[in-house]
């Protein structure tokens, strides 16, 4: 499966990595463009909230520029990308719930509201539609455990291949293609969700 | 073999072909390959999940904040100045540590090998053979014929002298006896 937002080529991104990490601060500005967005969902498909989203972006980016001159092999920037921001929404997630078990609150709710606050007024249409498709994913999403849903979303949201999921979780890979199947063997049993997908893709 | 002759690939066979065509046995490859029935279902499947990540990728937001990098720290003059300060001070401080080892070792090259304790045995030696040089000057003979002479504590034993030859103004008996053998003679 192609990467949905391949415009550079690896090439050009091996060379901005090795000029990176000698210390150029123009290629790094340069990796960030590239990859901006694409951490930004990342991290936005598993908080739900726009905001938290932002901050761990630029955290990710921080950490990653702080240990540029560390990565040995250019090539797989985009694995260490990820990878460093998987830990990141981890780390998130447990201050999460270790605030939760102090104050009560409801991470659903707090999506739908951080949808709604977040929005710049988009058509009325695109708005149902948006928050009918988070909804359905949320729903299959909840069904998978912790290590299925990671390792879903790593390919079939983030894009990434079995080897780079591999990377980014410290699994080896029969591990992710375990879990992966298990997923998809999970998603192939919601029916609704995949009927719902035909329909608006139709 | 022909393909269309095994059964076709069921539910899990064709997840497992979604997640890794290559781990399907050889056989199976060869059927979803030649079989346009199970690479139909699998590509549709395949679609579906594609599909998805689209959407998620069209419907997710957009970040509305750059990245911002940490600026390089200004350098002030102020700055400047102590750590200049603080190089030359640590450049001074080893200057001065080599200097001291090369100074050490010329010293230590040029100077003769223990001597100090070669003039010090040099005396210790001296003063023994002044030593022996005395004994010999107050008694020259060996202490073995000092013995046989009974003259090993000759020196030491002016009283055992007296008894022996007694002085002739305080022996009363010899005037005597000199008087008496004045008579007699």
């Amino acid at each position: 499966m192609a990467h949905a937002n391949d415009k550079t080529p690896t090439s050009a991104i091996t060379e901005l990595v090795h000029k990176a990490r000698e210390g150029n601060r123009y290629a790094f500005e340069q990796l960030v463009v590239r990859f901006q967005g694409e951490i930004y969902r990342m991290i936005y498909y598993r908080t739900r909230s726009r905001l938290d989203a932002e901050d761990l972006t630029q955290d990710v980016f921080m950490k990653a520029f702080d240990h540029i001159s560390h990565i040995k092999e250019a090539d797989r920037f985009r694995s260490w990308l990820f990878s460093i921001a998987v830990n990141q929404v981890r780390d998130f997630q447990r201050k999460q719930r270790f605030r939760s078990l102090f104050k009560v609150s409801d991470d659903r709710a707090d999506f739908e509201r951080t949808e709604d606050q977040g929005r710049e007024e988009p058509q009325a249409l695109d708005h149902l539609l948006q928050k009918d498709f988070w909804r359905q994913v949320r729903l299959i999403l909840d069904k998978l455990s912790r290590m299925e849903r990671e390792v879903f979303l790593l390919r079939f949201f983030d894009h990434l291949n079995i080897k780079e999921i591999s990377k980014v979780l410290k699994k080896n890979e029969s591990t992710v293609k375990t879990h992966l199947y298990r997923a998809l063997a999970k998603f192939k049993q919601e029916s609704r969700l995949r009927q719902w997908l035909q329909e608006v893709s139709s | 073999m022909n393909s269309e002759q095994i059964e076709h690939l069921n539910s899990n066979q064709l997840l497992q072909a979604v997640v890794d065509r290559s781990d399907l046995p050889e056989a199976l490859q060869a059927h979803l390959g030649a079989c346009l029935r199970c690479r139909t279902e699998k590509e549709r499947f395949e679609q579906e999940l594609t599909h998805l990540g689209d959407m998620a990728a069209r419907l997710a937001p957009m970040p509305s904040q750059p990245i911002t990098l940490p600026r390089p720290a200004p350098r002030s003059a102020l700055g400047d100045f102590l750590s200049g300060r603080r190089v030359f001070g640590a450049a001074l401080t080893v200057a001065a540590a080599v200097l001291l080892v090369v100074l050490g070792t010329f010293v230590l090259r040029t100077a003769p090998v223990g001597q100090t304790g070669h003039s010090h045995q040099e005396l210790l030696e001296a003063r023994q053979l002044m030593t022996e040089v005395d004994l010999l000057v107050e008694n020259a003979l060996p202490q073995v014929y000092l013995e046989i002479a009974g003259d090993a504590y000759a020196a030491s034993d002016d009283e055992f002298i007296r008894f022996l030859i007694p002085p002739l103004e305080s022996d009363s008996l010899t005037s005597m006896t000199g008087k008496r053998g004045l008579v007699l003679c």
